[in-house]
């Protein structure tokens, strides 16, 4: 349900404006809050998250000229109001609005695992993995090394042989694996392209 | 709305749909505003993820999951691309771990015939043993042939026609053994002034050759010499042999002569014996 962008040119260049007074910057704040915004719908179960996220910068670019002068503290956290209002609003409209084909992950899973889809999204992570460095790669096979409660020790392990806290790994894996979502995603956006 | 008070357990629960209006507000503002914040909702998520994809969640916490993530595509996309990469990393365990065992496999075969260190000592010592053995062999040899060559040179030399010495020589006549088959063994006493030992081999055969062949073995040793191109004296009736007195240790010697004719044709041989005494 994707939604065409209706903020006007100007408006939109009214809420960089606001985001940061150096365009380049704020035109980084803007990707980043929109990106956040859709995973914050998407963590309130919502079933349009990009076409919410329009709506959002929609509404404020109706009101950017004036909170510019009336608005105090960091805008982001009024766009963050309006996606709340939003999914007050729409909450008996999206809230656990399961459609039936959505409702069984498993049933689900068996209609991706398509051959062609699955297929196209194993060239994509074998594409993606050789983009990473052999230490990232290795990273990621000792860190999925072990599972359940023998994972806590051995993610320790790896921690203490890093010289780092497993927080700190964490994280480290986390964005190991985010740049490799990021890859596939776009590979596969090539590949439907295609 | 401090950031040290959002747990990994309320980030769960946040992301299970299970916290109050206040919190995910809170939550939430912070995923807005601050970019450590954001990113630990981001690896509490992808915990969360992985522990629903090794079955590891509580009944309760896996339904509702389910009600959360299979409710876009989006997400589902999201769980099927950490699928993959989990997958391929457990692939990647396993095939090390097989390839390991497979090693291991070998190298317990391998050990099984490899030998235990206390023998490989005496096996060493006795391999460079049977080494410098056979060096020392085929030296031996080598220097042996070298010695009969010499040796051979010199009786060729000593057996020319046209050979003249001013050496000791000591001569002596050695009948056939068929002739003499009833007389007592000739000895050969060599004194050590002596450097030649001169044999008349007698020839008792009605042919006469052109040419004749000696061949000369110490009864119980292993060397022989073999002297071609030896002549018959004038009357035909013997024929000249002569040999280095060193060549001639203490013991007893088969001599064979043989005819050669002119076209090659091996004749009659006719054979001697003698002993060196002391």
């Amino acid at each position: 349900m994707a939604r065409d962008l209706a903020t006007p040119p100007a408006s939109f260049d009214e809420i960089l404006a606001w985001l940061n007074s150096d365009r380049d910057v704020a035109a980084q704040q803007y990707l980043q809050l929109r990106h956040d915004l859709v995973k914050v719908f998407g963590w309130n179960r919502c079933a349009d998250p990009e076409g919410l996220t329009d709506e959002v910068f929609d509404r404020v670019s109706k009101r950017v000229r004036e909170l510019r002068q009336t608005f105090t503290g960091d805008p982001r956290l009024f766009f963050y109001g309006v996606a709340r209002n939003l999914i007050k609003e729409r909450s008996k409209k999206f809230w656990f609005q399961v459609s039936l084909d959505d409702t069984d992950l498993a049933a689900t899973s068996s209609v991706d695992l398509h051959d062609e889809i699955r297929m196209r999204r194993e060239e994509c992570l074998e594409l993606c993995l050789q983009k990473i460095s052999h230490d990232k790669r290795e990273l990621i096979l000792n860190y999925y090394a072990k599972e359940k409660q023998a994972k806590i020790d051995h993610r320790a392990e790896i921690a203490k042989q890093l010289g780092m806290s497993v927080e700190a790994l964490r994280v480290r894996v986390y964005r190991i694996r985010n740049s490799l979502v990021q890859c596939i995603v776009s590979c596969l956006d090539d590949k439907t392209a295609q | 709305m401090k950031e040290e008070l959002v747990t990994d357990a309320s980030l769960r629960q946040y992301l299970l749909g299970s916290v109050d209006d206040e919190e995910r507000q809170r939550i939430e503002s912070l995923v807005i505003t601050n970019a450590l914040s954001k990113e630990r909702v981001f690896v509490a998520e992808e915990d969360l993820l992985d522990d629903y994809l090794e079955d590891a969640l509580a009944h309760s916490d896996k339904e509702r999951f389910l009600a959360q993530y299979a409710y876009t595509r989006e997400r589902q996309h999201q769980l099927q691309i950490s699928r993959d990469i989990r997958n391929w990393a457990i692939a990647q365990q396993e095939r090390i771990v097989t390839s390991r065992a497979e090693i291991s496999r070998r190298s317990r075969l391998f050990a099984q015939f490899r030998l235990k260190p206390i023998l490989m000592v005496p096996i060493a010592v006795a391999a460079v043993i049977a080494i410098i053995g056979v060096i020392l062999w085929l030296n031996r040899k080598m220097e042996l042939r070298n010695r009969q060559f010499a040796v051979e040179q010199e009786i060729v030399r000593l057996n020319a026609s046209t050979s003249n010495t001013d050496a000791q020589v000591s001569s002596l006549t050695l009948r056939p053994i068929t002739l003499r088959s009833v007389a007592p063994q000739t000895d050969l006493v060599i004194r050590p002034e002596v450097q030649i030992v001169e044999l008349r081999l007698l020839w008792n055969e009605n042919e006469s050759y052109p040419i004749y062949e000696a061949r000369l073995t110490r009864i119980g040793g292993v060397q022989s010499f073999t002297i071609r191109n030896l002549h018959s004296e004038p009357d035909g009736m013997a024929i000249r042999l002569r040999l280095p007195s060193h060549i001639l240790t203490i013991g007893t010697y088969h001599l064979e002569l043989i005819g050669v004719a002119a076209d090659g044709r091996i004749g009659p041989i006719e054979e001697f014996q003698f002993s060196v005494t002391g």
